[in-house]
């Protein structure tokens, strides 16, 4: 026997009741910050923080995966308060998956990104697509969990 | 035992890999391969390798020793072996336990046949090379600003 098929109608109004994911975005550039948030906010409820303390409390609001850039500063070229962040994050919501991003190009960043539980690093300028992809994957990853 | 090998130059990271797969069949299972500059090379499954073999200097920024700095992550966890192609300071020591300046006349395979036999370097072991050239310590300090995405996307 046929399994029964969902109406379309139906399909539809249980996939408009469906709440988007809740990602934030941490970054203390504000022309990051609204960049990526205008590419993203069509398929995601999007959160946006500039500094360490502000994300922590985005994060509390509950979030289902953050976007963290490892410095959050500036002025202060050895700042690495997306790192510590990340660390926070993982420590208080282990379950959440995080992609850490950066303009430095330097492989032994993204070595203690991972270390510290990130899934994922990004390098700026943001690949929109490998962009896209991770958190789809990410997000159907989860689910699943 | 798996490695990861590490360095700037895809010609050096495919002839290390040659070597490693046909002289190293019974010792080394697996082989990574990840990139300097290219930190989205970086897999997860490479931070628990037992053995690196890297480039210790960007050959695109040759001021930037990225490759000693990320093996240093792993000192005494992963048995190391770093290669200094780029020219070194007079008094910098051309040859170590984990170590090595090329071009040299040593063999690279007992090179990597001693790494694999010692027990891997300690930070101790890292920092003596720092003392003898302070360029080792540099860190990334360049935050370029730059495009914000790679595409563009209509209508944002």
């Amino acid at each position: 026997m046929d399994p029964p098929t969902i109406p379309e109608e139906k399909f539809w109004r249980k996939k408009l009741k469906e709440p988007k994911a809740k990602i934030l975005i941490v970054d203390d550039i504000e022309d990051y910050l609204r960049s990526l948030e205008n590419v993203l906010k069509k398929d995601y409820e999007v959160l946006i923080a500039k500094s360490l303390e502000e994300a922590k409390e985005k994060a509390k609001e509950g979030i289902d995966i953050a976007l963290i850039d490892i410095r959050l500063s500036e002025e202060d070229m050895t700042n690495r308060d997306g790192l510590v962040f990340l660390e926070w994050l993982k420590m208080n919501y282990s379950d959440i998956p995080a992609v850490v991003m950066s303009a430095y190009q330097e492989f032994d960043l993204a070595v203690d990104a991972l270390n510290l539980g990130a899934k994922y690093f990004l390098k700026k300028p943001i690949n929109l697509v490998e962009l896209k992809g991770t958190l789809k994957m990410l997000l159907e990853g989860k689910s699943k969990d | 035992m798996r490695a990861t090998i590490l360095t700037g130059d895809n010609e050096l990271k495919f002839s290390l890999k040659r070597y490693l797969r046909f002289l190293f069949y019974e010792e080394i299972k697996e082989i990574f391969t990840a990139k300097l500059g290219e930190p989205s090379s970086l897999l997860p499954e490479m931070l628990s390798t037992e053995l690196w073999i890297a480039e210790a200097f960007n050959p695109d920024n040759i001021e930037n020793p990225e490759g000693f700095r990320t093996v240093k992550k792993f000192a005494g966890k992963a048995k190391v072996l770093v290669l200094f192609i780029s020219e070194v300071p007079e008094n910098f020591p051309k040859s170590g336990s984990f170590w090595i300046c090329l071009p040299s006349g040593e063999s690279i395979y007992e090179k990597i046949k001693n790494v694999i036999k010692n027990p891997p370097p300690s930070e101790e072991d890292y920092e003596y090379l720092e003392d003898s050239w302070d360029l080792l310590r540099y860190g990334p300090s360049h935050h370029p600003r730059g495009k914000i995405l790679e595409e563009k996307i209509e209508g944002t």
